[in-house]
Parts: structure tokens; sequence; C-alpha cells
């Protein structure tokens, strides 16, 4: 019995590990209406960081950041680009003011992100799983 | 600090109506950036030139006035192909006397290319088209020995910026085709002459003719080349020829390469430049380098750098040399600033001092201690 109990305890244990792991991954998305089926890391992190402005099938990329204030801004940095905060913002003081490139639109909150990318099918963002709907297509999934 | 002529008034002019177009559906955006630096010499009677293009020294009385600044760029998108960018930096040093550093028009000829028409910062450097800007680096300012050599730091012309991936690099390229001006006026000159005591400067305006440039980068993963060459005709005018002083012209060329490697707990930067000028009757070669490195420990950057200066007068074969170490940190202060102090000792070698460099009072070791809060906003 006590046998019994402690594989439920384990396997409960896990499905939650599991369950707040999917909680925090990372969906890369772009707009369902966007030819844009997948793409790999080091695109994503190029185009966040203002080294490419396409995507690679050549169309231009409309990039919509998350403020600040989001703790999903630093885990997405840190995974995507190895990269933190203080990092991605001394780069970005670099291209603005060099004007070599432009800091990326910035949206509130993944609900906000979600909504600008839908309508835009040159947009690409970076969402939590709860903010997902049937207008997106997930194109990069990003675990933690 | 550095003094520009004027963008032609046609090109201000439309580069205003841009920003005042209140009909159009124009995307405008701002930020800002600033410092607020304080330093000092550590030895009685040290002076350290920390800018030679902009006469900018520290004697042994603690100074702010000397590096703080404000600067705004402001920029226009009046669709995803024209913009227009204004960007301005008041220096305390000039009693808020404001640098236009930007005012250009842009074209973006696809996503990746964008010409512009008008004044730009030179990218004579890697650091050089984003030098007011503090927070963009680790130390209170990049190293004298390089950035030092220049007295032009904008270019009014032709620009064409792009970017491609090609064979797994991301290439960056900068051409550049225009002229520049830099006028040190006489107030300048005074202070200047007042501070550091080989007082040779007179009030000159110096120009940049034909100038051609080009920069290009190459990025992978944490690494980072790139190579940069500049062509100009100097002509150097004194603006008090009662004095016996004559315009000089002379072909300048300047070379520069650059190795980066930045990782996410410890970086490495090194960049080498070499100038070989023909200045009026005086042949001028100089060789410049650093290598700086650093870690990055959570909000704490500290970081040591080691910099060399030559320069060769080839008709009467004197030298002059130095080098120089820096140590330094670097705190992050919330969001968006950043505390630094950066301790540099500089070791003048050689037959004789250029005052273009950070020197010291004859040829004994010079001191300088700075601390600087740079934020962007």
């Amino acid at each position: 019995m006590g046998a019994v109990c402690l594989l439920g305890a384990t396997t409960a244990a896990v499905a939650q590990g599991q369950f707040d792991a999917a909680g925090r991954e990372i969906l890369v998305v772009v707009s369902r209406q966007s030819a844009v089926q997948t793409l790999d890391n080091d695109t994503v992190a190029d185009l966040f960081l203002g080294a490419i402005s396409r995507f690679p099938d050549g169309r231009g990329a409309h990039v919509i950041d998350q403020s600040d204030r989001q703790d999903i801004k630093r885990r997405f940095y840190a995974q995507v680009a190895d990269m933190s905060l203080q990092q991605l913002r001394s780069h970005q003081a670099r291209l603005l003011f060099s004007g070599r490139a432009t800091p990326p639109r910035q949206a509130e909150n993944s609900s906000l992100v979600a909504e600008l990318v839908t309508r835009d099918p040159t947009a690409i963002g970076y969402i939590e799983p709860a903010a997902l709907d049937d207008r997106l297509r997930v194109v990069l999934r990003i675990s933690p | 600090m550095t003094r520009t002529t004027r963008p032609r008034n046609t090109l201000v002019a439309f580069i205003l109506a841009a920003f005042a177009a209140p009909s159009m559906a124009v995307d405008f955006s701002y930020q800002g950036f600033g410092t607020v630096a304080a330093g000092r010499t550590l030895g009685a009677g040290q002076q350290a030139l920390v800018d030679g293009a902009n006469f900018a020294a520290y004697d042994n009385e603690w100074s702010a006035a000397t590096e703080s600044r404000l600067g705004v760029r402001a920029r226009a998108s009046l669709d995803d192909t024209w913009s227009a960018t204004l960007q301005g930096t008041s220096y305390a040093s000039e009693q808020g006397r404001i640098s236009v550093q930007s005012a250009y028009v842009g074209y973006m000829l696809n996503p990746d290319w964008e010409l512009t028409l008008g004044r730009r910062q030179n990218a004579l450097y890697y650091y050089s088209d984003f030098l007011p800007v503090g927070y963009a680096y680790h130390w209170i300012r990049p190293p004298t020995e390089v950035y030092g050599i220049s007295p032009f730091t904008t270019y009014d012309g032709l620009g064409l910026q792009g970017k491609a991936v090609l064979g797994g690099w991301r290439w960056q390229l900068s051409l550049a085709l225009g002229q520049s001006s830099n006028v040190r006026y006489s107030d300048d000159a005074k202070r200047y002459t007042s501070r550091v005591s080989r007082g040779a400067y007179d009030t000159v305006e110096d120009r940049a003719e034909q100038r051609i440039a080009a920069q290009l980068l190459a990025s992978d993963g944490p690494w980072t080349f790139g190579a940069t060459i500049t062509s100009l005709d100097l002509v150097r005018e004194p603006q008090n020829p009662t004095n016996g002083a004559r315009t000089e012209e002379a072909p300048v060329r300047y070379y520069g390469l650059i190795a980066r490697w930045d990782g996410r707990q410890a970086f490495v930067i090194g960049e080498g430049a070499y100038v070989e000028a023909v200045e009026g009757r005086r042949a001028n070669s100089i060789y410049a380098g650093y290598i700086s490195a650093g870690l990055k420990l959570g909000i704490w950057t500290p970081h040591f750098t080691y910099g060399a200066y030559g320069e060769r007068q080839e008709v009467s074969t004197r030298v002059a040399r130095s080098h120089s170490e820096t140590i330094g940190l670097r705190v992050e202060l919330g969001a968006h600033a950043a505390l630094k102090m950066d301790y540099n000792r500089v070791h003048p070698q050689g037959s004789y001092q250029n005052a273009q460099f950070i020197s010291a009072t004859g040829r004994r070791n010079a001191e300088l201690f700075s601390a600087a809060l740079d934020f962007t906003f």
C-alpha cells in the first residue's frame, strides 16, 4: 500500500512538473495568414535582435516585443539569445542611436501581442501558452 | 565639444516638415540618453585629455562638466520606406550648446537596405557611430588611443546601410560619401590651452572633403569581426591667420580592425587602428589599439583594458608613444541606468608628446579617476 502511495505521489509530482513546464513554455507565433510555417532558434534570435529584418522566405518581418515588466521577456532573451535584459538594453541602445535599427514595437503583455500578431500577417511575437488561440500559428516552441 | 557646420537648410526644413506634418499618418518616436560624469587626475599638475577631437580634458580638480551630456533622438516614419531622424546632444562643457549628430532623411530600399541623405555619425571604428551614448558600452569612454584620433564625429552626405545573412554569418555594411567639418572655437582653445600645458592649438576649422568610408561587420553567435576604411582630404584652416599659421591640406586614410567575443558571462574586444597622413610638409603615421576584457557577474561588470598608441613623423623621425591601463566597474541600476567607475593610468614615452592623446604634463604618468551615471529614456 505504501509503495502504491509513493508511486502515486511520484506520478502526480511528475505530472505537475510537466504541467508547470508547459505553462512556462514560450510560444513564438505568427498570424495564421502568414506563409511562415516554422522558424529555428537562431532565426528568431536574429529577428528580435535586429540582425535581420526578413523571414527566410524573403518577406519583411514586423517584430513585436513585450514590456520590460513581463518576466516572459527575461526568459525569452535568456533562452533564445543567451542574453540578459541588461545586455539586451545595451545592444538595443547601440542599434538605436547608431541608426542601424529601430527597437521592436512593445506590447504590454501576451494577450496584446497575440492581438497585434493576429491583425498583421507580417508580424511575429512571443507569448505564454494561455494567450494562444486558433488565429495564431506557433512557429517555435521554447521549453524552459 | 564637437562643433560641426549646420546641415543644409533645405534638408533641415524637409526633416522639420516631416516632424510637423499633422495631416499625414506619421509614426513619431523619440528616445534619449545622458551621462553625468565627474573626474579628476590624481597627481598635482596632471592633465588628462579624454577626447582629443573635442578638447575635453580633466585636471587636478573635480570637474562634472567635462563629459556630462544629454541627448535626444527623434524619428518620424512616414511609412515603411520614408523616415526622418534628428539627434542632438547638449554638453555641459558647452553651457548647453547643442551639437547635431544626426539630421537625415532615410529611404528603405527594402527591409534590409536604407539610403540616407543628411548628417550621420561616423562609423569610423566600432563605437564611433554611437559614441555619445555611454550606456551602450562598459567604459566611461572608449579608449582614447583609438577614439581620440579623428577630429570628426559626423559627416554630411549620402549613406547606405544594409545587412544580410551569408554563409551562416550576419553581415552589416555601412557606406558613406560626403564631407565633415569641425570648428574649434576660440573659447575651446582658451580652455584647452589653459588646462593642457602643450597649448599649441589655435582656433582652427578642420574639414574633411571627398570623404569616402566603409565599415563591414560580420557576426556569428558571440563573435564579431569587422574592418573599416575611411579616406578623406583633410583641410586645416586657421581662423586667426594673423599669427602666421597657414591652411594645410593633406590626404588621410584611416584603417580599423575589430574583433569581439561577447559571451554570457564574459567578453573580450580588441581594435586596431592605423592612420596615414601627409600633413603639409610632414608625413605622419599613427598606429593605435587596445584590448579590453570583462566579466558579467549579474549587475556587476568589472573590466580591464590595455591600450597603446604610437605616432611617427617621417621627416623628423620623431616618435611619440604611450600605453595605458584602465580598470573599471559598471553596475546596472534598474532598467535603464548604469553607474561606472574607471581608473586610467597613462604612460607617455618618446621624444615628444601628442596633444591629441590623453597625456600628462611633461613625460610623467597621468592617473585619472572618473565616475559616471549613464542612462537612456
